[in-house]
């Protein structure tokens, strides 16, 4: 297969999309740190953005069915490294969610989410019934489960409930019957006051707060009130490029990171905000339109899972920033500043593609 | 088909329907909402602060300093940024200066609010203290805090200034709008961390200094004044008093002094009544002093000359009902016009002014400028009270005549006596010398009111005449200067009680002019319920001497009197502005108007001899006004009955 021929059946659109809002990721970054002594944070994520075309690149030329063929290791390695960091006993902002490798740090917690994924595809791969049995269900949840207890134990609340869209992919399109649905929703339930009381204060006060957001209006719900503030005081067209006070005074928490959307709120207005959610849904449509050509149920099951990642990350973010979900950590995808997470979502891009760029031809 | 179509539907609308509402909150907060945030924004970031401009200093009219502006900070809290209220509230009262318990200060700080005073205008030293502690949250704004180095000098006049610098009264009151200067404004961003930002304040934004405001008061004069006042005040126990020195030629106030005062450094310490300018603010019935206008009144009219016999014989006179008598029950009997004005004689004054009756004798009242505000630029200047004759009752015109239902300002009594001094024309007094902005550009000259001739050159040297004989032999004699000659009038006023005249409560006054022939200075002292059985010419009149005596001294006026000459009262007249006589070849005066007694003075004391004829006043004379002749050479009038 000729190189030529290859690009062509690449989904272009997908990658331009992609690599234009990785490129707005930058910008915003640059405009929440330039001000400050998180400056070189700019420099540094567009390495990450460099390091994640790359990593992207490595998904979309190895074949996703060797991906899924290795995931058993992949995922192992990754649950090694989650358990590493619980007996370790690092802290890096509060949580144990951070590996130190030389001068750099990243959170195998992200890169799970992709191996996890790839488990997944390949357990739906080999399993195509309508739909599953006590014993699959069983199987499944822990897969998922094994990681999600782990990193909620670090306790990193947010990166452990981004993996829901793996429970939901599984569930939903795996396809379980009415009676199992009613075990989860009363396991759900029952879970819910058990999960309370594990969860640490501070979580437990987001959710009150979002609950009754007047509650404290200079603690968590600070954060909530500012991004706002920053979002609301952008109006239709917003304040422009660097000339968000929220952002320049240092009013809007992690704005590079958890808050970036705030920060486009606020430059860019209700314009840019309608400009990124638009790629992101082109995103999310190209994406389904692939899992729905995909030639196996590994490959559709794979890009569901990361497309409800992307889904997941963007409206629980976005819904967070604007007060219609609790604060959480999630970041918004190829926005946010994060090495992680950047690579963690180029990798799914490139997984995407892969399934994609295969989808009739025989490798 | 790997998964059903209908699942991915379903996952389409799921997530379309969460897009929605996404978006539609999107929009309630950045279109709808969209002007509360920023209100939120700007109030959470912005801080306009008006920026205080200097307020201008007010200069005596020898550029000393009655009242400047030096630096001194304000100190405030932002009690959000405060971490601990109690640990800082024990930290600033251990800042002795501050005068503030800790109890005092965690109230303040525990106010909530994003603003709260701890303290207004500190010397620089002390904000410094309490820099050193280094305290998060508090903060330090500069300010200017009024300051008057000569303390209660001149307070009445200069007036003072509220915290919030806003002159609340005197020149600082009526000067204001140019004193106080523009303020600018300067917005302060402030982040999260309450860092501030300065973005203003340049430009039309900046903040235009106070004019400088320079008096005709002399700051040496005034203390000489406020001294005498002060003492016959406290000699006599008096209620208060008023002392006002004027230079008559132009109407600059050198000093106007009230009694009691104030320190506009701590005004709030003093009543409101101390900070009154009484000068100008109060009113009173002059009494005696009013003579003055009934005398000049008359002679300018004709009605009566100096030398003219008066019947006092009675001791007092009946004006329907009522029967006016003499102060102390005198009887005078038979004596001059002179005579009246030097014994301040009530059935004399009273005959006088009944023969000019209401409307002439009105007419000289008002032109002699009472009943109405002179306009002097100082706040709350009273007009005084003059009944149009309308309102005259039978008794008004005697009433009249020697003072009484007639209310006058100080000031009033001043520019009148200045206009007799002045030969017969009237200044407005003026207590603004000039204005002048930062870069010391005049930017305000107040106009000066074209003088008002009031009675004539002849009749003010009548009166000269009159007013210098009430000093050299009459109820002035304790205002007589051993180097000058002193013109004057005495008054010595039964305050008005409910249903007549008070027998022991007296407003007592001496309003004079020195030196008489060429006056410098017209002084007036006032002296409200003296203690005792007192007088003008008793209690007042040796405070005009004091003042005078000094402020000549000050001025280095060149004594009047020749020292061998000095019982020989024989001066110049001050209207005429001739050499002095000692020089060879002086001017001949001009006598004509004048009776013979005065035409004579003034003729000696020019160095001239005279040959009169006839009777009356000076008709013609030989040589005329103005020619040079040498010393000792003989002036031939000729008199007749009549105003000429």
């Amino acid at each position: 297969m000729s190189a030529q021929r290859t690009l062509s059946r690449l989904d272009l659109n997908l990658l331009t999309t992609a690599l234009l809002i990785a490129a707005i990721g930058c910008v915003l970054v640059y405009s929440a740190t330039y001000f400050g002594p998180e400056a070189p944070l700019f420099r540094k994520q567009v390495m990450w953005t460099l390091i994640g075309i790359v990593l992207m690149v490595v998904f979309i030329a190895i074949d996703y069915h060797v991906l899924m063929e290795i995931a058993p290791v992949l995922y192992g390695v990754g649950i090694l490294l989650l358990m590493y960091l619980l007996v370790s006993d690092r802290l890096t902002r509060n949580v144990k969610s951070w590996i130190h490798v030389g001068g750099f740090q990243f959170q195998p917690s992200e890169f799970m989410k992709i191996f996890t994924a790839l488990l997944i595809a390949k357990y739906f791969d080999s399993n195509d019934r309508a739909y599953l049995d006590v014993r699959s269900f069983s199987i499944v949840m822990a897969m998922i489960g094994a990681p999600v207890v782990l990193i909620a134990l670090q306790p990193a609340f947010g990166s452990a409930a981004s993996f829901f869209p793996l429970f939901g992919v599984a569930m939903f399109f795996g396809g379980i019957k009415p009676k199992l649905w009613l075990i989860a929703t009363v396991c759900f339930l029952v879970a819910l006051p058990v999960g309370w009381h594990t969860l640490k204060p501070f979580q437990k006060e987001r959710i009150m707060i979002f609950l009754d957001p007047a509650r404290d209006p200079l603690g968590s719900g600070y954060q909530v009130m500012q991004a706002k503030i920053a979002t609301g005081s952008g109006g239709i067209t917003g304040k422009g490029f660097l000339h968000g006070t929220q952002v320049n005074l240092e009013y809007l928490p992690a704005r590079h990171t958890d808050f970036i959307f705030s920060v486009l709120g606020e430059e860019w207005g209700f314009v840019g905000v309608s400009v990124v959610l638009t790629l992101y849904l082109f995103l999310i449509l190209e994406s389904l339109a692939v899992a729905k050509a995909s030639r196996d149920r590994g490959g559709t099951f794979l890009v569901l899972s990361l497309i409800c990642f992307f889904i997941f990350h963007i409206l629980i973010n976005v819904s967070m920033q604007i007060g219609l979900l609790p604060v959480t950590g999630i970041p918004l995808p190829l926005i946010s500043y994060g090495g992680s997470a950047t690579m963690m979502f180029f990798m799914a891009i490139g997984l995407i593609l892969n399934v994609g760029f295969r989808k009739f031809v025989n490798v | 088909m790997p998964v059903s179509q209908k699942r991915l539907l379903q996952l389409f609308a799921f997530l379309a329907a969460w897009a929605l509402i996404v978006i539609a909150r999107l929009a309630q907060v950045q279109l709808v909402r969209h002007g509360d945030y920023v209100v939120k924004a700007q109030r959470q970031q912005e801080r306009t602060l008006a920026l205080q401009p200097v307020r201008g200093s007010i200069f005596d009219s020898r550029q000393r300093v009655l009242a400047e502006s030096v630096a001194a900070e304000s100190i405030y809290a932002d009690p959000q940024a405060i971490g601990d209220p109690a640990q800082t509230a024990k930290a600033l009262a251990s800042v002795a200066a501050l005068h503030m318990s800790a109890a005092e200060l965690n109230t303040k700080l525990d106010s909530g609010g994003g603003f709260v005073w701890i303290a207004r205008q500190l010397p620089l030293e002390v904000s410094a203290a309490v820099k050193a502690l280094r305290l998060p949250g508090i903060y330090y704004l500069e300010e200017h805090r009024r300051s008057y180095p000569r303390g209660m000098l001149a307070a009445n006049v200069v007036g003072y200034v509220g915290l919030d610098g806003e002159g609340l009264g005197g020149i600082e009151h009526s000067f204001d709008a140019q004193v106080r200067g523009r303020a600018g404004r300067i917005t302060l961003l402030r982040d999260a961390r309450r860092g501030m930002y300065q973005v203003g304040g340049e430009g039309p934004n900046r903040p235009i200094d106070g004019k400088d405001v320079y008096l005709t008061i002399d700051s040496v004069v005034q203390f000489i004044a406020e001294r005498a006042l002060g003492r016959v005040v406290d000699q006599y126990h008096a209620l208060d008093g008023v002392a006002i020195v004027m230079d008559p030629r132009d109407g600059r106030i050198l000093a106007m002094a009230s009694n009691p005062s104030f320190d506009p450094n701590r005004f709030p310490d003093f009543p409101p009544d101390a900070r009154k300018n009484r000068a100008v603010q109060d009113t009173y019935e002059p009494g005696s002093t009013f003579k003055i206008v009934t005398a000049s009144a008359g002679l300018e009219e004709g009605v009566v000359t100096p030398s003219q016999i008066i019947d006092c014989a009675d001791g007092y006179i009946q004006i329907g009902s009522t029967q006016i008598h003499e102060h102390g029950h005198n009887r005078y009997g038979l004596i001059t016009f002179e005579d009246v004005m030097t014994h301040s004689s009530n059935v004399g004054a009273i005959r006088v002014g009944l023969v000019l009756g209401p409307d002439r004798f009105y007419r000289y009242i008002r032109r002699f400028g009472f009943g109405e505000r002179s306009g002097i630029a100082l706040p709350g200047e009273a007009s005084g009270r003059v009944r149009r004759t309308e309102q005259w009752s039978q008794l008004s015109n005697a009433s009249l005549s020697i003072g009484q239902e007639v209310s006058v300002t100080p000031l009033q009594v001043v520019s009148a006596m200045a206009a007799v001094a002045n030969g017969g024309l009237r200044v407005q007094p003026r207590i603004i010398d000039k204005v002048t902005d930062a870069n010391g550009n005049i930017v305000d000259l107040p106009p000066v009111a074209a003088p008002v001739r009031v009675i004539s050159e002849k009749t003010a040297a009548v009166l000269n005449e009159i007013l210098k004989s009430v000093v050299s032999r009459g109820t002035g004699m304790r205002a007589a200067l051993a180097e000058h000659v002193v013109a004057g009038k005495t008054g010595t006023a039964q305050k008005a009680v409910r249903g007549g005249y008070s027998q022991d409560k007296v407003f007592v006054s001496f309003a004079g002019y020195v030196p008489a022939d060429r006056p410098r200075l017209v002084i007036l002292v006032m002296v409200d319920e003296p203690k005792g059985e007192e007088y003008g010419g008793t209690v007042a009149a040796p405070a005009f001497k004091e003042i005078a005596e000094s402020t000549l001294r000050y001025l280095g006026v060149p004594p009047s009197i020749p020292a061998r000459t000095i019982d020989v009262s024989a001066p110049t007249l001050a209207t005429f502005s001739q050499k002095p006589s000692t020089t060879a070849g002086s001017a001949v005066p001009d006598l004509r108007g004048l009776d013979a007694r005065a035409a004579l003075a003034r003729a000696t004391a020019a160095g001239f001899r005279i040959r009169a004829s006839g009777s009356g006043v000076v008709q013609t004379q030989q040589p005329m006004p103005g020619e040079a002749l040498p010393i000792d050479h003989q002036v031939v009038l000729t008199l007749a009955e009549g105003a000429r």
